[in-house]
């Protein structure tokens, strides 16, 4: 036992060898927390429901990132009981598989949005997203009054739309050809209204199946 | 999760924990040769500092000793080993349903004694009052304001006066909370603007506002277009939520001439949402009393 001293000294001596074997100790933990998963989430369907974006909200979807929303709100209602009486039922992996990425968020500056939907009428939301003072006096949401004079360029919503369609997303060739005149007309501020009020399911959430 | 990425992460596990299990017992038995000074014979700084060799202080290996203990334990009551659930089944699903249904008991057995009181006795009931303000705060705030004040921009009523587009009773608020309200202006721009204004002028004058009185007179008679839902004494319809129009409460102005022009031309649209997906029959009771706690003078007059 006391001659063991010379396998240390191998590898402790040696940088390269000691990294290597670093590297593999600490990549233990991610390989057996983050892999299954990962391989896994491949298998999850949607729950009853959840349904791909249509173009609009698709639209809405990509403002939603673009704005850079999920850096204030998540959409990831844990399952804690403060967090499921306020926000309604917990979220589970099955309602989140038509949104590439996720907008789960890590960072609660303004409320969790993943039940919004329904919860203020559309004029609500369009009056809040010009000015949110007008409508809640104590908020510190920035305002984001150019999505209304933002046209949506339906050419580039239907290949976005196209793009999830190419990664796996149910959608029929019908509703793809409505598209161009489902968005005509439309504006930012219209498309990101629909992404959030088609947010969550407030009355039937389905059991996580995993 | 599947048997294949169950063994994953058992072997995993096994690999890390016995590993540095295995290194922890071992390498404290390892002995490091050294010089006849007793030190290992590195040395730093030209040789003003050189390594010695120590044992490892006990708080040390008791502290990592009981680290790998802590570690076997979890991992027997709780899950985490591949696909075992652990001794005591615990999920946090269950953990939020016990907590759930705890709190559940609580609210239940505080609406229990609610249930006793009469809706004045509950209006002064300072916990009632509490959790009433909360449930408003978090439901009703955003289109009513805090102070339940409401906001023209929405159309969304003021609460603390005494004045009911849909019915003041406990009955008819209910109703309004849990399945909403749509209320309907519909546009009559194709009057004209002379028109338009005639009638503008004419509702001014049912409340005895400022107004032109020759172009009231001129008003008068479209105004029968008008009483299909506002009534032919203007008094409104709750039913409809149609307002009155004689008194000096205004949901979506001040009641300035442009505005009622611009109400007539454009029509309104107020939209309450319905909130039974979100509250129930006693989250409304308690959110009842605490706007009749607001409203000094409505109980006052009582």
């Amino acid at each position: 036992m006391a001659k063991g001293y010379k396998y240390f000294e191998a590898i402790e001596k040696h940088a390269g060898k000691l990294a290597i074997f670093t590297a593999i100790m600490v990549s233990i933990g991610g390989l057996a927390e983050i892999t299954p998963l990962f391989v896994e989430a491949h298998s999850i369907t949607a729950s009853a429901g959840v349904k791909p974006y249509d173009p609009l909200r698709l639209a809405g979807k990509d403002i939603y990132v673009r704005e850079g929303c999920y850096l204030c709100h998540t959409q990831m209602i844990r399952s804690l009981r403060a967090e499921t009486q306020r926000y309604g039922a917990y979220s589970v992996s099955s309602e989140s598989v038509y949104d590439r990425p996720h907008q789960w968020g890590s960072k609660r500056t303004g409320p969790d949005l993943a039940r919004l939907g329904g919860k203020y009428s559309d004029e609500w939301q369009r009056l809040h997203l010009l000015d949110p003072r007008a409508v809640v006096p104590q908020s510190n949401m920035p305002a984001y009054p150019w999505l209304a004079d933002e046209p949506i360029d339906s050419k580039d919503s239907v290949a976005r739309v196209r793009a999830v369609q190419l990664l796996g997303d149910p959608y029929s060739a019908e509703k793809i050809a409505a598209a161009p005149a489902a968005l005509e007309g439309m504006t930012a501020m219209d498309a990101l209204v629909a992404y959030l009020q088609g947010l969550g399911l407030p009355a039937e959430v389905a059991e996580d199946p995993t | 999760m599947s048997t294949f990425w169950s063994l994953w992460v058992m072997a995993l596990v096994v690999f890390n924990l016995g590993l540095t299990l295995f290194l922890f017992s071992w390498a404290r038995k390892v002995e490091i040769p050294t010089l006849e000074d007793g030190t290992t014979g590195h040395v730093w700084a030209h040789g003003v500092l050189r390594e010695s060799v120590r044992r490892l202080p006990g708080w040390w290996v008791i502290t990592s000793a009981g680290m790998f203990v802590f570690a076997f334990v979890y991992l027997l009551l709780y899950p985490g080993f591949g696909a075992w659930k652990g001794l005591l089944g615990w999920t946090q699903h269950e953990q939020h349903a016990t907590q759930v249904a705890l709190n559940d008991a609580n609210v239940a057995e505080l609406n229990s004694r609610f249930a006793q009181l009469s809706p004045e006795q509950l209006a002064a009931n300072p916990l009632a009052q509490q959790i009433g303000e909360r449930l408003f705060i978090d439901n009703c705030a955003a289109c009513h304001q805090r102070n339940a004040r409401g906001n023209p921009l929405l159309g969304a009523p003021n609460l603390v006066d005494d004045d009911w587009t849909w019915g003041g009773d406990d009955a008819s608020i209910t109703t309004s909370i849990l399945e909403g309200r749509q209320g309907l202006m519909p546009p009559l721009g194709s009057l004209g603007a002379d028109t338009v204004t005639d009638l503008a002028h004419y509702v001014l004058s049912l409340s005895g506002a400022p107004h032109d009185a020759a172009r009231a007179t001129n008003g008068q008679p479209g105004f029968a277009l008008c009483s299909a839902c506002h009534g032919s004494d203007a008094k409104g319809n709750p039913i409809m939520g149609a307002p009155n129009l004689t008194d000096s409460t205004w949901t979506w102005s001040k009641g300035d001439l442009p505005a009622i022009e611009r109400a007539i031309t454009d029509g309104l649209h107020g939209v309450m949402p319905a909130w039974k997906a979100r509250l129930n029959q006693d989250d409304t009771r308690v959110i009842i009393a605490w706007l009749r706690s607001q409203s000094g003078d409505r109980l006052a007059r009582r």
